[in-house]
């Protein structure tokens, strides 16, 4: 057996599902023992057989796997519960094993998966999604890159045709639900109020109660200030005028796209905004 | 008031709040802590997502894993707990002294 | 013989893994710490507060990279993004030595995030010393390479650990970052003396020594980083000391962090050891 013949095997072995007892299934899939595929290139010693030995790395894998998703998503994983939520990142982990040498980057498609897969969270699938893409969106705000943030002799050179850069950290999203309470519930259990008639979430010694969450558009800025990721609720408005600068429209084609007399306001307002937040950068003039 | 009346005020609201949103990002006080509040900016980023950003932790280290406690996931459709399995009868880590 | 050319020619003491719990006491106590030891992967991040801090410790303290995820041993080449991102926190650091582990973990593209267990044979060297070779070249500084606690031996082994530790070494003219925690766990889940393989090693490559905490379960032993150093692993850094002279070391504990002085005071044992008038009591 090659050195890359024994890696494939011994991947394919690790990467294998445990069983609902988390111990490594007797058989694969296509009915060959483990025991016997074990044995034919791992040693036993006088303590543990070929199948125990290989065991232990099969049953890591799982845990570092499933333990890094799952970090990442503790509202979702509030919302459905461990039983659905476990099934959730479990199946998104079989379909979706880890292609990037960091850790970081293996849960960034879950919101894009539970799109894809309704049936692990049912009748609350888009406040599901929801949450998961506010979550992942915190994710990619915490240690998002920060660009130099526009100078003043570089706004002198801006025209109309001019487009802007936002910053790589700032996240735009449009969602059904008011997700960003929720999150906040589950985020900052001690700050939030409490709603009536809500689930109750117990993590630790603090028990959070989860607001009751019924359809609403919302329009959230996720971005990093100072080191800490805010949220900010936008206007309609607000969102499509951003949006469409993240897109590289240029500042007339964005503005146009609201463009009207009840909207000046919330033109400047939104320029002044994103500019003292920094979310411009290195404009193409 | 015409489209093109309407463009050049959009326009122009545009480019006085680039500038008064830059003039008022420069002339900001540098910002320490995690205090929202303590200037313009910070009241102006929104609502922090966590009560300590120091609860995001790194994913990277080189230990061994038993199990998946404290992480939520891995409890295999709610029949298992993931803590205290394999094996683990004896816990040797109190050292010998 | 601490400073060689493994660690840069660098005289470092006793240092402890930067953790984020104790971001705080650092930052605002500003301990007296030898130096600390980072996870690379942790801050390969574009931007943030892992980079903020980092910066931060850095205004202060000496810190020396240790990575996780290069798979020195994987049998197809390294990802050219890593090694990117790697050699940009290496200029950012300015660590005058580099470690990852003497395993692999990666094939096909795809990533297992754990270290695995190479088989010691001679196309494992070969292949191995390759990868490490490439990697100094390519980052510009020293690399030394860890060995790992194990689970698992293949009947493809020609060679014990030890043995394969010295030809990679020799074979990738690199260094040896000497965990003997790692040493003391593979000897109860292998069987081997791990007096043995310390004696083994070859003295003037270690750049640095590793030592933690590990579980001691009823069939088998687990390097969990979640404890003081035992016993047994404190009479291998003895004799390791004892052979390579006093050498840079460092405690890694991961889970259940206690309080940075209990950690700083356990690493702190360390310098029974590193005092060569203490050896022969410390040992005895």
């Amino acid at each position: 057996m090659t050195l890359l013949e024994l890696q494939r095997r011994m991947e394919q072995d690790v990467r294998r599902p445990l069983t609902a007892e988390l111990t490594m299934q007797p058989r694969t899939t296509e009915g060959e023992s483990m025991d016997e595929i074990a044995a034919a290139y791992i040693r036993p010693n006088s303590e543990l057989t070929s199948f125990e030995r290989l065991e232990i790395y099969n049953r890591q894998y799982w845990f570092r796997v499933i333990g890094a998703v799952s970090e990442d998503y503790p509202a979702l994983q509030a919302l459905l519960g461990d039983e659905r939520f476990d099934a959730l990142v479990l199946a998104y982990l079989k379909q979706r094993p880890s292609t990037s040498w960091t850790l970081r980057d293996l849960s960034a498609h879950l919101p894009q998966f539970l799109e894809q897969h309704a049936e692990f969270a049912s009748e609350q699938h888009r406040l599901a999604v929801d949450i998961a893409r506010l979550e992942w969106a915190y994710v990619e705000a915490f240690d998002g890159a920060e660009i130099e943030p526009l100078a003043s002799d570089e706004l002198a050179k801006l025209g109309p045709e001019s487009t802007l850069a936002l910053q790589p950290h700032l996240r735009l999203l449009a969602v059904d639900y008011p997700v960003d309470e929720f999150v906040l519930a589950v985020k900052k259990p001690e700050e939030k109020a409490v709603t009536s008639g809500a689930a109750q979430l117990r993590q630790a010694n603090v028990t959070t109660t989860l607001p009751a969450m019924a359809p609403e558009q919302r329009y959230l800025a996720v971005h990093r200030y100072d080191d800490v990721v805010y949220y900010r609720t936008l206007e309609e408005s607000e969102f499509r005028l951003l949006k469409a600068l993240q897109e590289r429209k240029t500042i007339a084609e964005a503005v146009e796209i609201i463009a009207g007399e009840e909207q000046v306001a919330t033109i400047q307002q939104t320029f002044a905004l994103s500019s003292e937040l920094g979310w411009f950068c290195h404009p193409t003039i | 008031m015409n489209h093109k009346t309407a463009s050049n005020l959009a326009l122009a609201a545009a480019f006085a709040g680039l500038l008064s949103g830059t003039t008022a990002r420069l002339n900001a006080q540098p910002v320490s802590g995690h205090e929202a509040g303590v200037s313009g900016a910070a009241i102006a980023a929104g609502v922090a997502m966590t009560a300590q950003d120091d609860q995001k932790l790194p994913k990277h280290s080189c230990k061994g894993k038993n199990d998946c406690k404290g992480q939520g996931g891995g409890k295999n459709a709610g029949k298992n707990s993931c803590k205290g399995k394999g094996d683990c009868a004896t816990d040797g880590s109190k050292p010998k002294n | 013989m601490p400073a060689n050319p493994f660690n840069g020619y660098t005289d470092y003491g006793v240092g402890i893994g930067l953790r984020v719990p104790h971001y705080d006491h650092i930052l605002s106590r500003k301990p007296v710490v030898d130096w600390f030891e980072i996870i690379s992967e942790n801050y390969m991040v574009d931007g943030g507060r892992p980079l903020r801090i980092l910066d931060q410790i850095l205004d202060q303290y000496r810190v020396v990279q240790h990575g996780v995820s290069m798979y020195f041993g994987s049998a197809q080449a390294p990802n050219r993004d890593h090694l990117r991102r790697l050699k940009d926190l290496v200029r950012r650091t300015g660590t005058p030595w580099l470690s990852d582990h003497l395993c692999w973990g990666s094939v096909d593209g795809r990533y297992t995030h754990d270290l695995l267990p190479l088989p010691y044979t001679w196309e494992a060297v070969r292949t191995t010393a390759e990868r490490i070779r490439q990697v100094q070249d390519f980052l510009e500084i020293p690399v030394a390479v860890e060995n790992v606690s194990s689970y698992a031996e293949f009947h493809e082994s020609q060679m014990t650990e030890w043995e394969f530790l010295n030809e990679v070494v020799h074979a990738a003219d690199c260094g040896i970052l000497l965990d003997v925690n790692n040493i003391y766990v593979s000897s109860r889940n292998h069987e081997f003396d791990p007096m043995e393989y310390v004696n083994s090693i070859p003295a003037d490559r270690v750049a640095q020594i590793h030592i933690a905490g590990h579980s001691q379960f009823e069939r088998y032993t687990l390097d969990t980083h979640d404890h003081p150093v035992l016993d047994p692993v404190w009479s291998l850094y003895a004799r390791a000391i004892e052979r390579c002279g006093p050498t840079a070391t460092l405690l890694e504990w991961d889970d259940n962090i206690p309080t940075f002085d209990e950690v700083h005071a356990e690493a702190l044992k360390a310098n029974r050891f590193l005092q060569p008038s203490n050896v022969e009591e410390a040992v005895a």
